[in-house]
């Protein structure tokens, strides 16, 4: 038995350690920060920018849930909802692009809009994404308060409103702030959903929050797609090296802070 | 007042999600309308014949997934026990690290090195098939499957452990003897879930897989599952009969998430 994990660890060991020392060969003989600041800015930015506002989105949405699952609701009813979110948190990420793109079909249909493919729809449907993990964080932190917490504000007269976002609220906030950190770095590395609602090669910088725009993932697959060879590769190589490190940062960060 | 808002934002939010599949399957009617169910499930893509049969990709879809997911079992099984017997704090790290990778870091790097090697050694003539996409996704699920049995194995051993190590069991027979019999049922849903993961996803097959719209005969073919099959329709004309299947698709990607997840939770019981 200590044979077999052994062999099957140092197997998963020796491909990672091929991955990073093929990153790291590929990116050392090049300029990084003129690349960074020429080919990848557009990228970085449009990767920052959706995240940011899928989060922004994503984040009072998910709490707001969170609170009214586990203390607006109970019996059976509690538990269909927690079911719908555990159900939604396992969605493929490209039924969200898909349910980016109805949007657009809805809008245009309902309101006669002229909407397209663009940034404001990928945020929508990545804060969709990401809404599951914030919700469980907050069910999850809300429900591990202590019941001398829980039934103190009451007794000193607070209403029901005031208890949960004046004094649960807090408590809760270290497993809310990891379930933000995974939804961060969720968002940054999501490819299928920012490939169908609004991602664009070449795209450079959003102007608009109704215009197409570039993302590290996107970049990566549209990249790998056209051309691998030469200096191209390098710069694919130095993409995917940030986009790992943001979203694995983020994801370890989360992790901690759970197991606190 | 307050309290209204919440329940009234909960209602909503809650409501918009469960709108979705509906909204699925009302985009996908004229499809349903032009093809019965029966042909658009169990007959082939052949949009120049007026047929819009999703089979073969449903199949590939599950032959991926069940590959994928085995493969990435026997691995991650290993590093479960790994992890467990030397409690290594840089092994939980690393695979932490690895959920971080994105699908398509994972794809870029199959694409350079996995399918010259595929090319060269198997008899597939791209190194495009479904043998590529099944490692790959495997390394991808490795992280899910681990970090679930290892929290299933930490559970199942906190409260017999002191007694197994006090009437003399050494901690590998402490596991093979009472941690893994008890934790069968964390174990399978571990399992799922990787397997969910491995449907689910997109970048892989559409980067590694070939997309050909065949049957998947053997490992070495190159074949097309349901979520490339959406990522490739997008770019068609909206008003077609067959940009509809791409809704068609996303149902049935919802359904076998469902019954995944009801599996699940019969087992968590």
């Amino acid at each position: 038995m200590k044979t077999f994990a052994f062999s099957c660890t140092s197997a998963i060991i020796f491909v990672l350690l091929f991955l990073f020392l093929m990153i790291f060969k590929n990116i050392v003989t090049i300029d990084i920060f003129t690349i960074i600041t020429k080919e990848l800015i557009a990228p970085i930015i449009g990767t920052f920018l959706i995240t940011f506002f899928s989060v922004l989105i994503a984040t009072p949405a998910g709490i707001i849930t969170g609170i009214f699952i586990s203390e607006y609701s109970n019996g059976r009813l509690k538990e269909i909802f927690i079911f719908i979110f555990k159900m939604l948190s396992s969605f493929p990420s490209i039924l969200f692009g898909l349910f980016g793109f109805i949007l657009i079909l809805f809008c245009n249909k309902i309101f006669g809009t002229h909407l397209k493919t663009c940034f404001l729809i990928s945020s929508l449907s990545l804060s969709l994404l990401i809404l599951p993990y914030i919700v469980h964080a907050t069910i999850v932190g809300l429900y591990q308060i202590e019941d001398t917490v829980r039934t103190l504000p009451l007794t000193l007269g607070a209403k029901k409103y005031q208890a949960i976002f004046k004094v649960y609220i807090k408590e809760a906030f270290p497993l809310i702030n990891s379930g933000v950190a995974l939804a961060i770095g969720r968002a940054a590395e999501d490819t299928a959903v920012i490939m169908l609602t609004g991602a664009a090669a070449y795209a450079g910088l959003p102007s608009s929050l109704f215009s197409p725009f570039e993302a590290l993932p996107f970049f990566i697959f549209y990249s790998s797609q056209e051309n691998v060879t030469g200096e191209n590769i390098k710069i694919i190589y130095l993409a995917a090296l940030i986009i790992v490190l943001i979203s694995s940062f983020f994801i370890i960060l989360s992790r901690k802070q759970w197991k606190k | 007042m307050a309290d209204r808002l919440v329940k009234f934002s909960g209602y909503s939010i809650i409501a918009i999600i469960l709108l979705c599949p509906f909204l699925f399957l009302y985009y996908s009617l004229p499809l349903i309308k032009e093809s019965s169910l029966i042909q658009i499930i169990f007959s082939n893509w052949n949009p120049d014949d007026k047929i819009y049969g999703l089979f073969n990709f449903i199949v590939t879809s599950l032959l991926m997934g069940c590959m994928a997911s085995i493969l990435a079992f026997i691995l991650s099984f290993g590093i479960a026990i790994q992890i467990y017997l030397s409690k290594s704090k840089y092994l939980t790290f690393l695979i932490t690290f690895m959920t971080g990778i994105p699908t398509v870091v994972y794809s870029f790097i199959g694409l350079l090195f996995l399918v010259p090697l595929i090319r060269k050694f198997t008899p597939s003539p791209t190194g495009l098939s479904i043998l590529t996409v099944i490692i790959i996704l495997s390394f991808l699920i490795v992280p899910t499957i681990v970090l679930y049995i290892v929290a299933t194995f930490e559970t199942v051993s906190k409260d017999v452990r002191e007694t197994a190590l006090s009437l003399g069991a050494t901690e590998e027979q402490f596991l093979k003897k009472v941690v893994i019999p008890n934790s069968k049922n964390g174990i399978i849903i571990a399992l799922i879930l990787g397997f969910g993961r491995a449907i689910g996803d997109t970048m892989v097959a559409l980067m590694l897989s070939g997309n050909s719209i065949k049957f998947p005969n053997s490992l070495f073919t190159s074949a097309r599952n349901i979520t490339s099959h959406i990522a490739l329709l997008m770019p068609g004309e909206f008003n077609s009969i067959e940009f509809r299947a791409i809704f068609f698709s996303g149902l049935i990607l919802i359904f076998i998430m469902f019954v995944l997840t009801i599996t699940i939770k019969r087992f968590e019981k």
